[in-house]
């Protein structure tokens, strides 16, 4: 409750609540039925409130990861579809262009040497989503 | 010997969830009447705060440590989230969206480091807690020892600094505090209306 010293309902909620806490679950269970309810209907009162929390936080989770295939599904990856030598043509005059990018490949790698048509690929969907484009393309 | 990773000290929000399932009937009790109790301090439902209580947990805002029972965690974090909700109950109206220009000119959201209430609120607050403490005590006019004690169930006291000052044998109490409380929550079921 708030540290105040002007707070009576929070110190009289506290020190009932610490009352309620002292009796058994026998003495508990007699209180309902006193007052005229089931105790164990009021068990399963609680326990739904506790299974709804579950269910929503799944259905929040659910909807997030959903939210997330939806947006990679709005920007699909980008796919350049050319030939080995193309690609390695093009890939060659880039990085005549952009000799900063050429340091970071290895010697052979900058000669086109030890690099898969699907590496060389790669590094034009790299420079094309950086915006840079062989100035050749057509 | 190699230093092993360090053991998370606080139940995963699975293992928390499964120790939840496991409590039984008489846990689910405490837990729901307890919520009612502390959801009348700031004019909520108990299902709502017992909801918010679980929620922040499977949040991960706040996480069961390892060594605390799953029942004891819960009424805590209901009692933490009631007294904050009662506090925002206190914040002063319409200061939520209030911006302030920096010299600069840029925009900052007004986020006051004082919370005292302003002076109409403190009167209003007064008076409130004058007309329950009238209500709560006019439960106890045919018994004098039991009077006093909800007078003093209304200040920041321990039960044992309670017994002491009403002089009471620890059974004499226990009883006493009971009939108290027994009688408070026939006479209030959902709470106090100022």
């Amino acid at each position: 409750m708030n540290k105040d010293k002007m707070d009576p309902l929070g110190f009289l909620i506290e020190n009932l609540v610490q009352d309620f806490l002292d009796m058994t679950d026998a003495e508990i269970a007699i209180e309902i039925r006193e007052r005229g309810e089931d105790p164990v209907a009021v068990a399963a009162k609680a326990r739904a409130v506790f299974e709804r929390a579950v269910t929503a936080k799944r259905k929040a989770s659910l909807l997030q990861a959903r939210n997330a295939v939806d947006t990679d599904a709005a920007h699909p990856p980008t796919v350049i579809a050319i030939d080995g030598a193309t690609a390695r043509a093009r890939l060659q005059r880039l990085l005549r262009r952009f000799p900063e990018a050429a340091t970071k490949l290895t010697l052979a790698a900058r000669n086109g040497v030890g690099l898969s048509d699907s590496d060389v690929l790669g590094l034009l969907t790299n420079f094309h989503d950086l915006g840079i484009d062989d100035e050749n393309d057509t | 010997m190699l230093p092993t990773a360090a053991v998370s000290e606080t139940l995963s929000v699975d293992e928390f969830v499964s120790a939840l399932r496991a409590l039984t009937n008489e846990d689910w009790i405490r837990v729901g009447e307890v919520a009612r109790r502390y959801a009348r301090y700031c004019s909520t439902s108990g299902d709502d705060l017992q909801s918010e209580a679980i929620g922040r947990t499977l949040d991960g805002k706040r996480n069961c440590p390892y060594d605390v029972d799953p029942v004891a965690f819960l009424i805590l974090t209901m009692k933490s989230i009631a007294g904050e909700l009662r506090k925002a109950g206190f914040r002063t109206i319409g200061m939520d969206d209030v911006k302030l220009k920096t010299k600069d000119g840029n925009s900052v959201a007004f986020d006051p480091a004082d919370e005292r209430l302003d002076p109409e609120s403190t009167l209003a607050e007064n008076q409130a807690a004058a007309r329950l403490r009238t209500a709560i005590l006019g439960l106890f006019n045919d018994d004098e020892v039991a009077r006093d004690l909800a007078d003093l169930m209304m200040v920041e006291l321990d039960g044992e600094e309670l017994r002491a000052l009403l002089d009471l044998e620890p059974k004499a109490f226990a009883s006493k505090r009971r009939l108290v409380r027994r009688r408070i929550d026939k006479a209030f079921p959902d709470g106090w209306k100022p």
